[in-house]
């Protein structure tokens, strides 16, 4: 801003001037634009040395005084456009008066001279346009540069919030002329706004919902051919089984109903107006991968839906008339979900050759197929998965069933595996790990529940076909990698971390995924190493939720790493985290047995009126038994200090139970199994815990190695019942967690968000 | 009474020269079943003279399990419907595989066992027969052996581990009872077997095991012996494991066994730590310093950071110094 020179007006009117005092009044700055601030100086000659004078002024000459009588001489004040005559009164010691004033024009603001350049401002549909505002104006030439906010579909609703001017992008799908306008504004507030135009020509235009908001738009026309933490389109794997035929939905080229198409995400291919009828039209999938697993529905022109695009073939062709009639929606499902061999992405490119003129054009879009991710423990429980045995040939779990139900919390439903229909195979955990696949719809998130297929095998009866026959339906879907030659492949051995910040600062927003095995040889020192198999282990480190971590269980008669830990939900937040991993330990059993006899109580029976019961005595006269708690707790150490490492995780994050293991033979060969029911080895249902009943050796009338357990886990917060394992799970190797499956919530967060 | 050792045989096995051991053995014991009083009576005495010596321990054998048969035949028949070997039971297992060690070893029926290895195993009333339930029971009669109490049962054992009719698992496995068993002799035998050249390795491995069970300071010493001198990383592994067995601080303590024991696990343990060969059983070395957790290992281990190792050793170093001190702090 330029300041004018001192303007001095005068002067005494003829009011009640004093005899002696001449009062000036000035402002500074004495010219300037609206809005104006300025100051307002009275200077008096003439009075006495020392005379108390006091001032006030009419700021804006309107005839009434502004400020009351004071001592100060100045004043500030803000003025608008136009010409001004501010006045200051002086009041001498006698109390008489004398006046002055200056007159002041304050020039007005002028508003910015809008400019818009759009490029290009022709063009084919999806005509991404540039809108640049940068070389709009401001008249005064003033600090700080001018703002601008877009509206490019003139409909009087700005798109953009304010921000300096520059350019912004918007793509236009729809045919025909359009007016962006842009508005600019200066600092003082002057605005004003101009339009451009724009004109879509017919053109070819591939959509889908690029910003995963349910529907498929305008907007979905930005960054539509990169799959990104914000773009791209999200498809599933039709794993499941909508027309209850027994045959997962993607290994057949039907539709199963309005079900089966709910499953599948929505691609359009707009409107092309004139697009000759005898244009070329294909529709391309890269890579080779998808290519392969990726299938296409549409419409046949008499409203049903049929196979366009065949896995495998790469490309198709789509029909140039009914282009130009109108808009033609496609169906995408996915033959497959992430594997080894492909990471889910998709480019799926619509390619047209003119039949007038030979002119190509093409639209792109990036889309991904969901992962299928595992809940862990400390996700809301849904479902509870148990078999009730009753028949007696088939060993009954009648305690445990009975303990299930009665200490299920209300929330949770219980789904019943029939005994007859699989014989008595009780092993639920080992056959499935539950899990889901997500994509956004118009309605919402749709969840399709995937299994991973975990086969135990036994011939034709057991559960294998629990998840194939039963529960595979609609919108319950799985994978099967391969067969059960190892029991290190079943579900026991594949637990879900919470999510977690690894030692290197690294997110795990889903958790990662755990799997038993190793080559660390039994724990008596015998070569041995045993792995899941490469098939489903590939399969799983490919999974959002990858790469798997192998922790040491080939030690393990089943291998399984919930014979030695399992995380649970920490309500209490003691460790500032929303879990905590509770491990077995052999060492801490041991020294509570010590403890009992310190205390005279070698008598007391431990597995009381079990078949195998014996006493306190006679476990710690067992030289080879006691030295092989020390090594077994060692081999679980290991396991701890890896998973420590992995997940960053302090002693305050682990908690132990007292747990005693035993070496099976077979072929000479050592295996660990629990020799006490294994109490880490539990049921997580939210805040409840299933808890296989230790049957310890009891001190006051307490079971020791219950109350050990309780003052475990009550502080965390939760709700400890303890069940009958015994006979029907433990002396049959296993415990609880391995008897049953629990489907969990999904994660609130969105995987296609993260990295 | 001296001369019915040599009386019984002759008078029961009489017309009987041809018949298989099996069969003599059980046309005896209802022999003298069926003699009642008196049968019992002679078994008894017979049994009064029983040395189970390296010689004698056969025949004395015999009149264990048949004296058993007569005052306890209940607890012995059970020996023969061992529920780990019923496929109604074991299929229903998580790992559906045959498996009688533990139910075995806690019938109680040690003469039994001498009857089953001896006389009566190939007429076991197996529900299939298949190579795996009989796998399982010779597992069990060799683990169940070991852990008697029976005088007889380090012969027993040490002529399996010496039948090379046997499957070397079975033989490993005999050997490892053998230690377990824990009689005065074991150690010098024990010793002797891991000497042997001639057995194979995996017989050897499983004597190394059996001295682990024995802790003495000279099993201790044979042990670090092989832990120091062995060529393969298997045997290495094997007397790692052995030793963390041997110096056992819980088993050791409860025996008030001599601080020595342990010192000398651990220094046997840190100087095969040292070796440069030592990353090839890093997990093993690790976990087992960590078993022994003498603290006066603590210090030699910091000593050994201070050397100069390669990486992969300094980073096993490291972690069996930070294992040892949070087994320390356990």
């Amino acid at each position: 801003m330029t300041r004018g020179p001192w303007l001095i007006a005068l002067v005494c009117g003829s009011f009640a001037c004093g005899d002696d005092l001449e009062v000036t009044l000035r402002v500074v700055p004495s010219t300037g634009i609206a809005p104006l601030e300025a100051r307002l100086e009275a200077s008096v000659e003439g009075a006495k040395e020392g005379a108390k004078l006091r001032y006030r002024f009419d700021l804006n000459g309107d005839g009434t005084y502004d400020t009351e009588p004071a001592e100060a001489p100045v004043a500030e004040f803000t003025f608008g456009q136009g010409p001004y005559r501010p006045w200051v009164e002086v009041i001498d010691e006698k109390g008489d008066t004398h006046r002055a004033f200056v007159d002041i024009t304050v020039d007005p603001n002028q508003p910015p001279v809008p400019v818009l350049e759009v490029a290009p401002a022709m063009g084919r549909q999806p005509l991404a346009v540039t809108l640049d505002s940068s070389k709009s104006s401001d008249p005064e030439g003033e600090d700080p540069p001018l703002e601008a906010r877009y509206d490019f579909d003139a409909d009087g609703k700005f798109d953009t919030e304010w921000a300096p001017v520059g350019s912004a992008s918007h793509v236009y799908s729809v045919v025909g002329a359009h007016a962006p306008t842009v508005e600019v504004r200066d600092w003082r507030g002057g605005v004003a706004s101009t339009a451009a135009s724009v004109t879509v020509l017919p053109g070819l235009d591939l959509d889908a919902d690029m910003n995963r908001d349910g529907r498929i738009s305008d907007e979905d026309d930005l960054n539509e051919d990169v799959f990104s933490t914000t773009s791209g389109a999200v498809f599933l794997a039709n794993v499941d089984d909508d027309d209850g035929d027994g045959v997962q939905d993607f290994r057949d080229d039907v539709v199963s109903g309005i079900e089966d198409v709910q499953d599948m995400a929505r691609l359009m291919v707009r409107q092309y107006q004139d697009l000759p009828s005898s244009s070329t039209v294909r529709l391309a999938i890269e890579p080779a991968a998808a290519a392969s697993n990726i299938r296409i529905f549409g419409e046949d022109g008499g409203g049903n839906l049929v196979e366009v695009y065949a896995p495998g073939s790469g490309e198709t062709a789509l029909d140039a008339g009914r282009m130009a009639a109108g808009d033609i929606t496609l169906y995408v499902e996915g033959l497959s979900g992430w594997t080894q061999d492909w990471d889910g992405r998709a480019e799926i490119t619509l390619t047209a050759e003119r039949g007038d003129d030979g002119a190509i054009e093409s639209d792109k879009v990036a889309m991904r197929v969901a992962p299928v991710i595992f809940p862990d423990n400390t996700r809301p429980a849904e479902t509870l998965y148990v078999m009730e045995i009753t028949i007696f040939d088939l060993g009954p779990n009648v305690p445990f069933y009975r303990g299930v139900m009665e200490h299920t919390p209300s929330e949770v439903e219980i789904y019943t595996v029939d005994q007859i229909e699989y014989l008595g195979d009780r092993w639920v955990q080992d056959n499935m790990q539950t899990g889901y696949q997500v994509m956004p719809t118009d309605t919402g998130m749709h969840v399709m529940q995937t299994y991973l297929e975990t086969v135990r095998s036994t011939g034709d009866d057991g559960l294998e076909y629990l998840v194939t026959d039963e529960l595979h339906g609609q919108d319950h879907g799985y994978f099967f990698t391969g067969g059960g030659e190892t029991s290190l492949n079943y579900g026991g051995n594949l637990e879900i971390t919470p999510p977690y910040v690894d030692a290197s600062g690294t997110e795990h927003p889903f958790g990662r995924i755990l799997v038993g095995g190793g080559a660390g040889g039994t724990i008596l020192g015998r070569a041995y190493e045993d792995h899941m198999t490469s098939r489903q282990r590939a399969f799983l480190d490919a999974q959002i939720q990858g790469p798997t971590l192998e922790l040491s269980s080939e030690w393990l008669l089943v291998g399984h790493i919930d014979e030695i830990f399992l995380f649970l939900p920490n309500p209490s937040r003691h460790n500032g985290r929303d879990f905590v991993v509770l491990f077995a330990s052999p060492m801490l059993a041991v020294s509570s047995l010590e403890e009992l006899e310190a205390a005279g109580l070698s008598s007391e029976v431990v597995f009381p009126g079990r078949r195998t019961q014996t006493t306190v005595g006679a476990i710690l006269q067992d030289d080879a038994f006691l030295s092989y708690q020390e090594a077994v707790q060692a081999r679980i150490d290991s396991v701890r200090e890896k998973l420590m490492a992995e997940m960053a995780l302090t002693d305050a994050d682990i908690l132990e139970v007292p747990v005693l293991y035993e070496a099976h033979r077979y072929f000479g060969d050592d295996y660990s199994a629990a020799y006490v029911p294994g109490i880490q080895n539990l049921v997580v249902l939210n805040q409840t815990l299933l808890v296989p009943d230790p049957e310890g050796p009891t001190q006051n009338g307490t079971d020791i190695w219950q109350r050990m357990t309780r003052e475990v886990l009550e502080p965390l917060g939760v709700t400890v019942h303890f069940v009958d394992v015994f006979d029907s799970y433990h002396l049959n190797l296993g415990e609880a967690h391995c008897g049953t499956g629990v489907r969990h919530a999904p994660y609130d967060a969105a995987w296609w968000e993260k990295e | 009474m001296r001369k019915l050792a040599v009386i019984i045989p002759v008078l029961l096995l009489a017309g009987q020269a041809a018949a298989a051991p099996g069969a003599e053995y059980e046309a005896e014991k209802a022999r003298l079943t069926a003699m009642g009083p008196r049968g019992l009576s002679l078994v008894k005495a017979r049994q009064a003279e029983s040395a189970y010596s390296e010689s004698t321990w056969r025949e004395d054998v015999r009149f264990d399990a048949i004296l058993f048969w007569m005052e306890r035949p209940e607890q012995a028949q059970r020996a023969y419907d061992l529920a780990g070997l019923k496929p109604e039971v074991y299929l229903k297992k998580r790992r559906p595989i045959p498996e009688a060690t533990r139910e075995l070893s806690e019938l109680g029926v040690a003469p039994v066992l001498f009857e089953l290895l001896l006389f009566t195993k190939d007429r076991y009333p197996f529900a299939t027969g298949s190579a795996e339930e009989r796998a399982a029971l010779d597992d069990a009669l060799v683990v169940a052996l070991g852990r008697s109490q029976h005088p007889a049962a380090h012969h027993a054992l040490l002529d399996l581990v010496r039948d090379a009719e046997q499957p070397e698992h079975l033989r490993s496995l005999a050997a490892h009872s053998l230690g377990v068993h824990g009689r005065e002799q074991a150690e010098s035998t024990l010793a002797e077997l891991v000497r042997d050249s001639r057995l194979a390795p995996e017989i050897r491995h499983g004597a190394v095991r059996g001295l682990g069970q024995v802790r003495t300071a000279r099993s201790i010493g044979l042990i670090s012996s092989v832990l120091l001198e062995a060529r393969t990383v298997e045997m290495r592994n094997v007397a790692i494991r052995a030793l963390g067995s041997a110096a056992s601080p819980t088993v050791l303590r409860r025996r008030n066994a001599p601080e020595a024991l342990r010192v000398s696990a651990s220094d046997a343990l840190v100087e095969a730590l040292r070796r440069p060969e030592a990353v090839e059983v890093g997990d093993a070395l690790v976990e087992t310093i960590a078993v022994v957790r003498h603290p006066a290992a603590m210090q030699k281990i910091a000593a050994l950071q201070e050397t100069e190792l390669s990486d992969a050793h300094q980073d096993l170093v490291s972690r069996a110094a930070h294992r040892l001190r949070r087994a320390l702090r356990r």
